[in-house]
């Protein structure tokens, strides 16, 4: 049973955003208007209201994952459980294996021995 | 199997359908410890996207709020999955082995005490056989294992040193038995008695593998019966070890020693004559056949039923083999006139053609060589009909201790005891007291045979039906049944014994057991 690996938050928010609306990746943030240096006022507008829409949309997908999260974390605590459980019944019963075998195979030597 | 927990194609599929097919379907993220912040910052980046009053600085505040908003939930998630994984780790398995302890702990130590001496045995046997052999020194082998060392005061010669120090380890011994004895104090005086152990190793070291092994056994079987908590199944597990070192061991023995005095009984006495090979082909059955196959007779069948079976694989192999060597002696001929004629085009060959027909010629002298391969098998093939001739030789054997001919006259020699009591010249009283016998068996086949349909055939038949497989079961006036199954294979049954006539092994055929042990329960109860 190996430990799941997490993603960063930055990690699942570019994943999911990437999908959506690439402009607002976190790598551009700090560039939003680069590109548009001779936009009108109505057109920026147009982009910002773009943008609080995906933001929305966002919102949506990343409650949807988390839901897929926890399940998922919830199926690999049962998981755990389950593992150990098996592992220490296969220690169990191999030890107790060898034990049986070993009483079964020993012979009380003869007075003669 | 690492699973890394993030969005993926799929689960874009799963989003696609969210936002455009049931928007409403979406819940909000998980509360998590930086809940409030997370709300705060949303719901102010929430406010500016409704107001329409995004610009590039709220842009990005909205973007980390969501960032951090992801990251609270996978620390969340994160520390919940760890505290699973680590609960599972640290208290199922201890839980488990709390309850095992106990159990196994006296067991173990009633196993220890009795391979201790029986160890002693071993070691002993293991010196008889090497004094015999002569391969090991005498100092060695003189030297008893003394299981009873650890007690004090039996060698007058003993130290007064060794003497002290097993006063003190009896003593210890008396308080570890204390029951109240605080644990730390229980502790060091374990750990106590491990050092007197080592000092008396060192005072009077070991003078065989046997005896150390005995006193580490003795020593570790102590400290389980002392031991407490998890210093109990520490203890268990080297008293574990110590018993598979000596199962180990001896294994190692048995391998030595066992193998050479059976192959010693094995090894084929004379010369290789038909007798002696059938000899020894006696002996080597009854061992594979645990000595379940008493009866010559049997036993000789099953001889000649392998030795036909090897002789015919032989003579299939031999006969492909030459099929082989004909096909490449043929070939080989062919090859060597092209070879020829080659050669002789070379003579006669323009300088840029000499080197493809060379290149050619190699060719076939290859070809040439992977058919005197082919060839060599004929000393294989001499081989195999050498040994069928060996076969035949030892079946003639056979047949003159059976006092008959051939196989034909074998089996004519065997049926007639088999189908005798079947003949018309049965008296009318045994063919009545017989076809009683099996009227009485359907009678009560309900209670002998459940599961199974049975009904009577002609005369002093009872035909027994079940899955599908029909057997026709005949009384004989001695008491036995014959059978014949639906292969046509002729059986004997009685109560303990179901033989095939052909020496098929005993007991093999289910339905057949069933049968006997019905027979026996009738007899039993006396039915008939």
């Amino acid at each position: 049973m190996e430990p799941l690996i997490f993603p960063t938050g930055q990690e699942v928010y570019d994943a999911l955003m990437n999908s959506i609306e690439p402009e607002l990746l976190s790598a551009n943030l700090d560039h939003l208007d680069d590109a548009y240096a001779s936009e009108t006022e109505d057109a920026r507008r147009a982009r910002y209201e773009r943008y609080a829409a995906a933001f929305a949309q966002y919102d949506e997908a990343f409650a949807s994952w988390t839901e897929e999260l926890n399940e998922t974390v919830r199926t690999y605590r049962k998981t755990a459980f389950r593992s150990a459980e098996a592992e220490s019944r296969t220690q169990e019963e191999e030890t107790l294996s060898v034990l049986e075998q070993d009483i079964a195979t020993i012979q009380t030597p003869s007075p003669a021995a | 199997m690492i699973k890394k927990l993030f969005p993926t194609q799929a689960f874009t599929l799963r989003e696609h359908r969210l936002l455009f097919e049931n928007p409403e379907a979406a819940k909000p993220p998980v509360a998590s410890e930086n809940t409030e912040s997370k709300e705060k910052k949303e719901s102010d980046a929430k406010a500016s996207e409704k107001a329409g009053e995004l610009n590039k600085d709220t842009v990005k505040t909205a973007a980390e709020a969501r960032t951090n908003g992801a990251q609270a939930a996978l620390d969340a998630a994160q520390k919940y999955a760890q505290q699973g994984y680590e609960f599972a780790k640290k208290n199922v398995a201890p839980a488990a082995k709390t309850v095992l302890t106990p159990l196994v702990g006296p067991a173990v130590i009633h196993a220890g005490e009795t391979i201790a001496s029986h160890s002693e045995a071993v070691i002993m046997n293991a010196q008889n056989v090497r004094t015999e052999n002569k391969s090991v020194s005498n100092a060695t082998v003189e030297k008893k294992p003394d299981a009873q060392q650890s007690e004090p005061g039996t060698p007058e010669n003993i130290p007064a040193k060794i003497t002290a120090l097993k006063e003190e380890q009896k003593e210890n011994e008396k308080k570890l038995e204390d029951k109240k004895l605080p644990p730390e104090e229980r502790s060091t005086l374990q750990e106590r008695q491990t050092q007197i152990d080592e000092e008396l190793n060192k005072l009077n070291p070991p003078k065989t593998h046997g005896e150390k092994f005995t006193r580490d056994l003795n020593s570790a079987i102590k400290e389980l019966s002392h031991a407490q908590g998890m210093d109990k199944f520490a203890a268990f597990v080297k008293v574990m070890a110590l018993i598979s070192t000596l199962w180990a061991t001896v294994s190692k023995w048995n391998e030595k020693y066992v193998p050479e005095a059976e192959k010693k009984e094995e090894a084929p006495k004379g010369p290789d004559t038909p007798e002696n090979r059938l000899s020894a082909k006696l002996k080597a059955n009854e061992k594979k056949m645990d000595g379940t196959v008493k009866d010559e007779k049997v036993n000789l069948q099953e001889i000649k039923d392998q030795n036909k079976k090897e002789r015919e694989a032989n003579t299939k192999n031999s006969d492909d083999m030459t099929k082989r060597i004909d096909g490449a002696k043929k070939e080989k001929e062919v090859l060597i006139d092209r070879k020829a004629e080659l050669e002789k085009n070379l003579t006669s060959a323009k300088e840029e053609e000499t080197k493809n027909i060379n290149d050619q010629i190699k060719i076939i002298v290859e070809q040439i060589a992977i058919q005197d391969k082919v060839i060599a098998l004929t000393t294989e093939r001499d081989a195999l009909l050498e040994k069928n001739k060996k076969l035949d030789e030892e079946d003639t054997v056979i047949n003159k201790r059976f006092g008959i001919e051939d196989d034909k006259k074998l089996e004519e020699d065997k049926k007639p005891e088999e189908t005798k009591e079947e003949k018309p010249t049965e008296t009318p009283e045994q063919n009545k007291k017989r076809t009683d016998a099996a009227k009485q068996f359907i009678a009560n086949a309900a209670t002998l045979l459940p599961g199974t349909t049975v009904t009577a055939g002609k005369g002093a038949q009872v035909i027994i039906k079940e899955n599908g497989v029909t057997l026709i079961a005949v009384p004989q006036p001695d008491g036995k049944w014959a059978a014949i199954d639906g292969t046509g294979r002729g059986w004997t049954v009685n109560e303990d014994r179901y033989v095939m006539y052909e020496g098929t092994k005993a007991g093999e055929d289910p339905l057949l057991k069933k049968i006997g042990d019905a027979l026996k329960e009738a007899r039993e109860k006396k039915l008939f």
